[in-house]
């Protein structure tokens, strides 16, 4: 009696849950890069998505093709009337957003890839300098699409220039939902036939308000990030005179009040391994007194550096770029948030060094 | 049996010793609509979220459906059988404990300082944190029809450290990750977090909550029926198998009720309250009074 109840139990269950007038796995495109552009007079947007067509067993080919709405998922529906299958989101690798259309704001980005339970929140998100049509145009080399070009390029900057791997969509929801920081994205740029970074894009609430170029944006990302990998050159004469350090750096940050005036010390830990020395390669000297040359030229080369971008974020960014005002916010209250933002220009911001040499290589 | 402090009696013969015969008859309606009420939560909230993200497919209202019929099949057979199932669910759970420990060096202190912004907004939002441990009243049932009395209390006492610490920990890991502010706006924080994983082969976390999750709102379902029916043939006198039944029907309808997310949140937000309250007063007033009054022991 008992096991006929159970019985009938699971055969009702199965006959309410079918997939029945589904779309089946063999009927579908797979999106793998969505642009975000702007079209005319600003009103419109160009929505650019990528995706892999599958004809037979072995073909696989891409295709590009370009939508204009009012909204984005406008642009999406009107791509259905020209596409023979249908699509998914959940299979994108990467967005890139028009420098146009980030300047106009992205507020409707966010919203849509925190709202749409489709989409995936690791999904890379990146600035494109130009358009984002000028990156899907290109023919891909190392990859079988751009957006996956787009995607490596961007995980594999982890390992150097003080980038950090946190370029997804759910770390630049965090960045702007959280008090007191600025969205900050890596920015791409189209070079010859392929891609390059560019630098950082730095927002204003969820407008772009400036694109950083990759010289400036190693030492924004050095005070910027925590445990992150680059290398310092320290160029003394040439590249017959120079010394190559690969640094990792980790970074505290403390507040503080001085007559009215908001006090940041920014505290970097820079540890240090010897890649390259041919600066004081000939001279038979002290092993430790190498070390102290070395440590001494890195500590002036990133205090120079550095005090010079925290100069250049003062007047020219006119907005933290160092991930800093949080710290503030944590101290004296959410309430003060505004005042905090606007007095960025007004504060003080002080770099501290403080340099290790871990090792000096195969070399003494 | 004679341990001193374990002599429980059953709850209809305590209230009626307590309050006299027309208010018990009264009370034990009020509990049988809270846990009508709570039960139609769960179950509408599991069929909106699992509608929401996994089975997209399906509607919720034949969700709604197999819920309460499993959840029929489950409790007609009285109590073995729901603790049966607590048994097996609870390790489960345990799993839920160690999906935010992933989390924890991935947040950013400055999320959570400062501690105290100021203290009248923390004072006016600790009663919305009780709503969350609402549930627990159906211990004046249950203990009394355990036949082995020995662990009861301690066992009491660990579910509720168990319970508040999981949930602490869970709110404190969630805003650690995100901050209030997003927090605040989404419908499912912690599905969030759990989405936003990235790990071979499953793609996320999220798969995994929802499997673990989903069986343990079908046993706190489960358990709330129970009380739900229990109380609800007390007070009308229909033996229990058939008031099973009945009770699973109105179940369903007040599920029905709450289907889409906001209709629930505005509607338990209306009712909670309330049903907390009774709750509150409820079992202060038995406590004193129980003080006073001698309650004969169970001749059972």
């Amino acid at each position: 009696m008992k096991s006929s109840r159970l019985f009938l139990l699971l055969i009702f269950s199965l006959l309410f849950t079918g997939c029945y007038n589904r779309v089946s796995v063999e009927k579908l495109f797979v999106i793998v890069g969505i642009g975000f552009d702007v079209g005319k007079d600003n009103k419109e947007i160009e929505n650019v998505a990528e995706y892999l067509v599958f004809r037979g067993q072995r073909e696989i080919d891409r295709g590009v093709s370009l939508e204009i709405g009012k909204t984005i998922n406008e642009a999406n529906s009107n791509r259905q009337l020209n596409l023979k299958k249908n699509y998914l989101l959940g299979t994108i690798r990467a967005y890139v957003i028009g420098e146009e259309r980030a300047k106009l704001g992205i507020k409707d980005i966010i919203d849509t890839c925190v709202r749409d339970q489709e989409r995936n929140l690791n999904t890379i998100m990146v600035v494109s300098k130009g358009s984002s049509k000028n990156i899907f145009e290109q023919v891909p080399k190392e990859e079988s699409t751009m957006a996956d070009e787009v995607k490596e390029l961007i995980e594999a900057s982890y390992s150097a220039n003080f980038f950090t791997n946190n370029a997804g969509v759910k770390d630049v929801v965090n960045m702007y939902y959280q008090e007191g920081r600025n969205i900050v994205m890596p920015a791409i740029e189209k070079k010859d036939s392929t891609i390059k970074i560019a630098g950082l894009a730095v927002f204003d609430r969820d407008k772009l308000k400036k694109l950083i170029p990759i010289e400036e944006a190693i030492y924004v990302n050095m005070l910027r990030n925590n445990d992150v990998k680059g290398n310092i050159a320290l160029v003394m004469d040439g590249y017959e005179k120079a010394v190559d350090v690969e640094c990792i750096t980790k970074r505290k940050v403390y507040v503080d009040r001085e007559d009215g005036k908001l006090k940041y010390i920014i505290k970097l830990n820079v540890q240090g391994e010897i890649k390259l020395n041919t600066y004081n390669f000939e001279e038979e000297n002290d092993e430790q007194k190498i070390i102290d040359d070395v440590k001494t030229q890195l500590v002036n080369n990133l205090n120079e550096n550095l005090n010079k971008i925290v100069e250049r974020a003062k007047n020219d960014y006119e907005i933290d770029v160092f991930d800093i005002q949080r710290y503030a916010v944590a101290k004296y209250g959410r309430e003060n948030e505004e005042r905090i933002r606007e007095s960025f220009k007004d504060s003080e911001i002080e770099v501290v060094v403080d340099a290790k040499i871990r090792s000096t290589g195969r070399y003494k | 049996m004679n341990n001193s402090g374990l002599n429980f009696v059953e709850y209809t013969q305590a209230s009626e010793e307590l309050f006299g015969k027309f208010l018990t008859k009264i009370f034990t309606l009020l509990f049988s609509i809270n846990f009508l009420f709570l039960e139609g939560a769960v179950i509408s909230g599991l069929a909106n979220e699992l509608t929401f993200s996994t089975v997209k497919f399906l509607s919720p209202y034949v969700l709604i459906f197999l819920t309460t019929l499993l959840i029929y099949y489950n409790s007609v057979d009285g109590l073995k059988i729901i603790a049966r199932l607590s048994e097996l669910v609870f390790y489960l759970t345990i799993f839920i404990f160690l999906i935010p420990i992933y989390f924890i060096n991935k947040g950013d202190v400055t999320n959570i300082l400062p501690l105290v912004n100021n203290y009248s907004s923390l004072i006016t939002a600790v009663p919305t944190t009780f709503f969350a441990y609402s549930g627990v009243e159906l211990s004046i049932v249950i203990i009394p029809l355990i036949t082995n009395k020995m662990g009861a209390k301690g066992a009491g006492i660990a579910a509720c450290i168990f319970t508040t610490v999981l949930y602490t920990f869970i709110t404190f890991v969630t805003i650690l990750y995100m901050g209030w502010r997003l927090t605040s706006q989404l419908q499912y924080p912690f599905l969030y977090l759990v989405a936003t994983t990235e790990i071979a082969v499953i793609s996320n976390f999220e798969p995994l909550f929802i499997f673990i999750w989903g069986n343990k709102i079908f046993q706190t379902a489960a358990c709330m029926h129970f009380g739900a029916t229990y109380f609800f043939s007390e007070a009308t006198k229909i033996p229990y198998k058939k008031s099973c039944f009945i009770s699973s029907l109105i179940v369903a309808l007040v599920a029905l009720l709450m289907v889409p997310e906001y209709k629930r949140s505005s509607l338990t937000d209306k009712v909670m309250p309330y049903l907390v309250l009774y709750i509150f007063i409820w079992l202060i007033a038995a406590y004193i009074l129980s003080l006073y009054k001698k309650v004969k022991r169970n001749e059972k």
